[in-house]
């Protein structure tokens, strides 16, 4: 008899876990992407721009982008759903894109949004674009089903050129949001419009201060930017000989940086330590003559020289061009010093001192010996 | 009719002393704390500590002195009859607001989280039934059931360790940047220690009478090393600015990593918390009813039933999570407070009068 009342009650309870109060499969728009745009024309109102599937037949599977203008970040959503059909589903989201304008007009409310919504996936990718993000949905991909998922796939397997960042997840953004002595960069996209294909490539950094984008780094500068600021990092240094290009020398390099701050004189220091392994993947710069050891302890020590004198050039740059921290060690110096100096870390940093250290270790020839 | 049965092993008092002190609180404990304390809310966490420490050793003193008798006989040795009753009774009132928090805590978790189709009164009502079902049979049958459960703690354990390289010290560092935040933020972490003051009303159905303050000192140290762990793990892997916003920090934490089979670790870090939240309720609702028992003079099975109402209507005027935090900010000073002056004052008259009690045994 105990048993038998017992039984009965997890059944009754059993009776309140569900699904309740869901919308089934059916009547779900699974969403790809969103876009945040600003029209400066309109009395700086958003527009925001969602991509998500549409099941057809089987294994037929298409996209449709709905664009609608708004106020804030959620009359988008109920505008939206007066033309919708069906009603989205946000934590499939792959990729948040943002366009430029909007960045620079601050994205504090979409943060917020992001975190506060229980329902949205925390692995999701947040970019900033060239011109409109709407722009960027007009776009036909073709190695994927949508945009968004091109986005999301072109980041993640871009881990491993221009020393660029694995924290690139919206999780990330949150923590270099809060985090102290950090700012928000993520990566900066344009459309890339092919003879045959449309697609979306990485062009930049964003760096923001606090939740507004202040400017842009191009890629080619930011390599070394990011060597600095990523650690473990992947990517590819070379010796280049102008005069016979066939002459050269490519090094795949994995970073790990170490960063130390003192005080001398009210003047912060950064000792910043650089240390690369690296794998030879081409190397027909060696003149045949010497013995092979010799020859790669020679790479090793051109490299480091190389990379050290234009990591000292980009600093340089960086403190006249931009004049604040895109290097990510402003933390170390309030971990050091604690949390009330941090406008003084802040102020500071054109005129600290950040020297560099780099030290080259080549851990694999390959097949051929040196 | 079995009698109720209210005899405990020390290792099963280890374990009712461990999970005693399991409530919402190690959910929002490391937003909690780095409020005020910022990056070193663990150090105050480890401080809060002493608390419980200090209550299972007092405790254990206490009736050692009073060779164990249970807790009215030595209430009414020590300070009579209408003492008696009115110490019994904050403490009553005490463990009626902790169950009602626990209660509305869980009820919040659950529409927050995982269940958002439910009422809260639905989930409330439920889990009443479980711990009424749990704590009707006596103290034995709950000491019972935290052995088992005592296990699945572990995971709990476990599940923050898969973040403990994925942090970054410098969110740790400077280790401390003033005492008086560590001291602010003390009451945040006194707060998610409350519950351990059952041990007052536990020991002496302790069978084993050798090593109770071991088990009791091990049993705090268990939950003190859970609560700093998942707060140092929290802070560094997010910040301490970012902790204070949340609600629930590690629900983010274990939210934000992606994993093939299970999508992430929330859903089974709340089927482990919950069942360890049934189990403090029935607890504390087991607790509660021995006290009314005895101060109404009605038997433990019906005073069992019939306190499930007061504490469902309490509970329900908790609904909404910054309201009942709110409250809790307001009321759990004074019953700490009370605590920690009535377990000197005992442990001093205990031992005055030591040697008469004795005396009197033989």
């Amino acid at each position: 008899m105990r048993g038998i009342k017992i039984a009965l009650l997890i059944l009754i309870m059993m009776g309140f876990a569900g699904c309740y109060g869901r919308v089934p499969i059916e009547g779900l728009a699974v969403l790809a992407g969103t876009g945040n745009d600003l029209e400066k024309e309109a009395n700086n109102k958003f527009k925001n721009t969602i991509e998500f599937f549409v099941f057809k037949e089987e294994d037929k599977i298409e996209r449709t982008v709905i664009t609608v203008n708004s106020e804030t970040a959620y009359t988008a959503y109920e505008k939206r759903q007066i033309k919708m059909k069906k009603n989205p589903l946000v934590g499939t989201i792959r990729a948040y894109v943002i366009g430029e304008e909007r960045a620079k007009y601050g994205i504090g409310d979409l943060l917020d949004t992001f975190i506060r919504d229980q329902e949205r996936n925390l692995n999701t990718v947040m970019v900033v674009c060239k011109g409109k993000a709407e722009d960027i949905f007009m776009l036909n991909p073709v190695e994927n089903s949508t945009i968004s998922e091109d986005i999301k796939s072109e980041l993640q397997s871009s881990i491993n050129s221009y020393f660029l960042t694995r924290e690139m997840e919206i999780k990330d953004v949150f923590n270099m949001y809060y985090q102290e002595g950090r700012r928000i960069m993520i990566p900066y996209i344009e459309a890339d419009r092919g003879k045959y294909v449309d697609t979306v490539k990485i062009s930049g950094i964003a760096v923001f201060e606090k939740d507004k984008m202040i400017f842009m780094i191009p890629i080619e500068e930011a390599k070394y930017i990011n060597l600095i600021r990523n650690s473990n990092s992947k990517g590819y240094l070379s010796l280049v000989n102008e005069n016979d290009r066939t002459k050269s020398t490519d090094l795949f390099c994995t970073s790990k940086r170490k960063v130390k701050v003192s005080m001398e004189n009210d003047k912060l220091i950064y000792d910043i330590n650089i240390d690369i392994k690296a794998e030879n993947k081409m190397n027909t710069a060696g003149s045949e003559g010497e013995p092979s050891e010799n020859n790669i302890e020679m790479i090793a020590k051109k490299i480091e020289k190389q990379t050290e004198d234009r990591l000292k050039e980009t600093i340089a740059r960086v403190k006249q061009k931009y004049g604040v921290d895109v290097f990510d060690i402003e933390k170390y110096a309030i971990a050091k010093l604690g949390r009330d100096k941090e406008e003084f870390i802040k102020d500071s940093f054109k005129n600290s001192i950040i020297n560099v250290n780099v030290n080259v270790k080549i851990i694999s020839t390959g097949r051929l010996q040196n | 009719m079995k009698a109720i049965n209210n005899h405990i092993t020390k290792n099963q008092y280890l374990f009712i002393i461990q999970s005693s002190m399991i409530g919402v609180g190690v959910l929002s404990l490391a937003s909690e704390v780095s409020k005020e304390a910022h990056q070193s809310g663990w150090i105050s966490v480890l401080i809060g500590g002493i608390y419980p420490l200090t209550c299972v050793l007092i405790g254990a003193s206490i009736y050692k002195n009073v060779s164990y008798l249970d807790y009215f006989q030595m209430s009414k040795k020590l300070y009579g009859n209408i003492l008696t009753y009115i110490f019994t009774l904050l403490f009553t009132v005490y463990f009626l607001f902790t169950e009602a928090f626990i209660l509305s805590g869980f009820a919040n978790l659950m529409i927050f989280s995982i269940t958002q189709f439910l009422s809260p009164y639905v989930i409330m009502i439920v889990s009443i039934i479980v711990a009424f079902l749990t704590s009707r049979k006596g103290l034995t049958n709950i000491g019972r059931i935290t052995e088992l459960m005592f296990y699945v703690t572990f995971f709990i354990f476990l599940i923050p360790l898969y973040f403990i390289n994925k942090g970054n010290v410098t969110n740790l560092l400077p280790l401390i940047d003033g005492i008086d935040n560590i001291l602010k933020s003390l009451k945040g972490a006194l707060f998610s220690y409350s519950g351990i003051e059952v041990c007052f009303f536990i020991i002496p159905f302790i069978t084993d009478t050798k090593k109770i303050k071991s088990s009791g000192v091990i049993g705090s140290l268990i939950t003190i090393a859970l609560y700093t762990m998942t707060v140092l793990i929290v802070v560094s892997y997010i910040g301490w600015r970012f902790a204070s916003k949340l609600q629930y920090p590690i629900l983010y934490l274990v939210g934000s990593i992606e994993l093939s089979v299970i999508a992430n670790f929330e859903t089974i870090i709340i089927f482990i918390w919950g069942n360890k939240i049934f189990q403090t309720l029935s607890i504390i609702h087991c607790v509660l009813s021995y006290c009314v028992s005895n101060l109404f003079k009605v038997s433990y099975k019906s005073s069992c039933y019939f306190l499930c109402l007061p504490y469902l209507v309490l509970a329900s005027f908790f609904i909404s999570e910054h309201k009942r935090s709110s409250i809790v900010d307001i009321i759990m000073p004074y019953f700490i407070i009370y605590t920690i002056i009535w377990m000197i004052l005992t442990l001093l008259i205990s031992s005055i009068k030591k040697r008469g009690i004795k005396n009197e045994g033989n």
